[in-house]
C-alpha cells in the first residue's frame, strides 16, 4: 500500500490510454478528438517517465519523454490548424459532416 | 508515507477527471479537466524525481496547448460549444473495434497485476524500487545527456519544430476544401 511500484504508473498510463481511445473513437466533435489523441500520448508519456525512473542503468526514458512532448505539441498544433480552417469553409466541428475534403 | 499519501491523492484525480471527460458534452469543461489531467501527472512526475519534465510539461502543455485550445473553443462561440451529440450513422465497426481494444487492455491491467505479484522474467530488468542516486540533479543529468550522447536526435527534432512552423503557416494561409454545394 505504502510502496508505489512501476506497475502502479503503468496502470495510470494505461486507463489514460483507454480514456483517450474511447474519447477518439466515439466522439464526432473534433475538440473532443483532439483531447483524446493528448491524453494518448500523455500516457506514452507516464509510461517513458515510470520506466526511466525504475530502470537501473540510465535516465534515456526521460530525454524519449522531452522529445514526446515537443511532437505533441506539432501535431495538437497541426490538427487545430486544419481543425480551425474546416470550421471557417464548412461551419462545423463535427468531423462525420465534412463530406468531401480534396484539394 | 507522505509521498504515498500525495500518489494516491493524484490518481484518484486523474481517475475522476477521465470519466468525467468520457460523458461530458461541454467543451469548456472537458479542456479544464484534461488540464486537471496534465497538472497532476506532472505531480506525478515530481514525485518520480523528474523535475525538468514536470516543469516543461506545465509550461508547453498547460501554458501553450491548453490556451490555444481553449482560445479555440471561445472563438467557435456559444451556439456550437454545447452542440448536440447526435449519434453516428455508422457505428457499428467503431463500436466492435473498441469492445476489443479495451477488453484487450483489461487483459494487460489483470496481467500488470499479476506481475506486480510473480514477477515474471520479461521485467527483470527494471527493478521494482527506484535505484536513483540523489546526489545528481536531474536536468544537470539530462542536460548531459541531450547534448553528449542523443545530440543528434536532438537537432532532428529542432529541424522538425521548423517544418511543423513553417507547414502551420502555409496551411493557415492556404489550405482550402472543395465544398461539395
Amino acid at each position: 500500500m505504502y510502496e508505489i511500484t512501476l506497475s502502479h504508473y503503468l496502470i495510470i498510463g494505461a486507463f489514460l490510454f483507454i480514456i483517450g481511445s474511447l474519447l477518439v473513437l466515439t466522439r464526432r466533435n473534433g475538440i473532443f478528438i483532439l483531447i483524446g489523441l493528448e491524453l494518448m500520448i500523455n500516457a506514452a508519456l507516464i509510461n517513458f517517465v515510470a520506466f526511466s525512473h525504475f530502470d537501473v542503468t540510465k535516465k534515456g526514458g526521460e530525454v524519449a519523454a522531452l522529445f514526446i512532448v515537443v511532437l505533441a505539441v506539432c501535431a495538437s498544433v497541426v490538427g487545430l490548424v486544419i481543425l480551425m480552417k474546416v470550421y471557417k469553409q464548412f461551419h462545423t466541428i463535427y468531423v462525420d459532416e465534412v463530406r468531401q475534403v480534396k484539394e | 508515507m507522505i509521498a504515498a499519501l500525495t500518489f494516491w491523492v493524484l490518481t484518484l484525480l486523474v481517475f475522476a477527471c477521465g470519466i468525467y471527460l468520457v460523458f461530458t458534452k461541454n467543451m469548456v469543461h472537458a479542456a479544464l479537466s484534461l488540464m486537471l489531467i496534465l497538472l497532476c501527472s506532472a505531480g506525478l512526475f515530481l514525485l518520480t524525481g523528474a523535475e525538468f519534465i514536470a516543469l516543461s510539461l506545465i509550461v508547453v502543455y498547460v501554458g501553450g496547448i491548453l490556451v490555444l485550445l481553449l482560445f479555440f473553443i471561445f472563438y467557435l462561440g456559444k451556439n456550437s460549444a454545447t452542440g448536440e451529440e447526435k449519434p453516428f450513422r455508422k457505428q457499428m465497426p467503431s463500436l466492435v473495434l473498441m469492445g476489443c481494444w479495451l477488453i484487450l487492455l483489461c487483459v494487460y491491467l489483470i496481467h500488470l497485476f499479476d506481475l506486480h505479484y510473480f514477477k515474471l522474467p520479461a521485467l527483470s530488468k527494471y527493478t521494482q524500487t527506484p535505484s536513483s542516486e540523489p546526489n545528481v540533479s536531474n536536468p544537470l543529468e539530462l542536460g548531459r545527456l541531450l547534448f553528449s550522447e542523443y545530440v543528434f536526435e536532438f537537432e532532428l527534432i529542432g529541424f522538425l519544430l521548423l517544418v511543423v512552423l513553417v507547414v502551420v503557416a502555409w496551411l493557415s494561409a492556404h489550405l482550402t476544401f472543395n465544398k461539395e454545394d
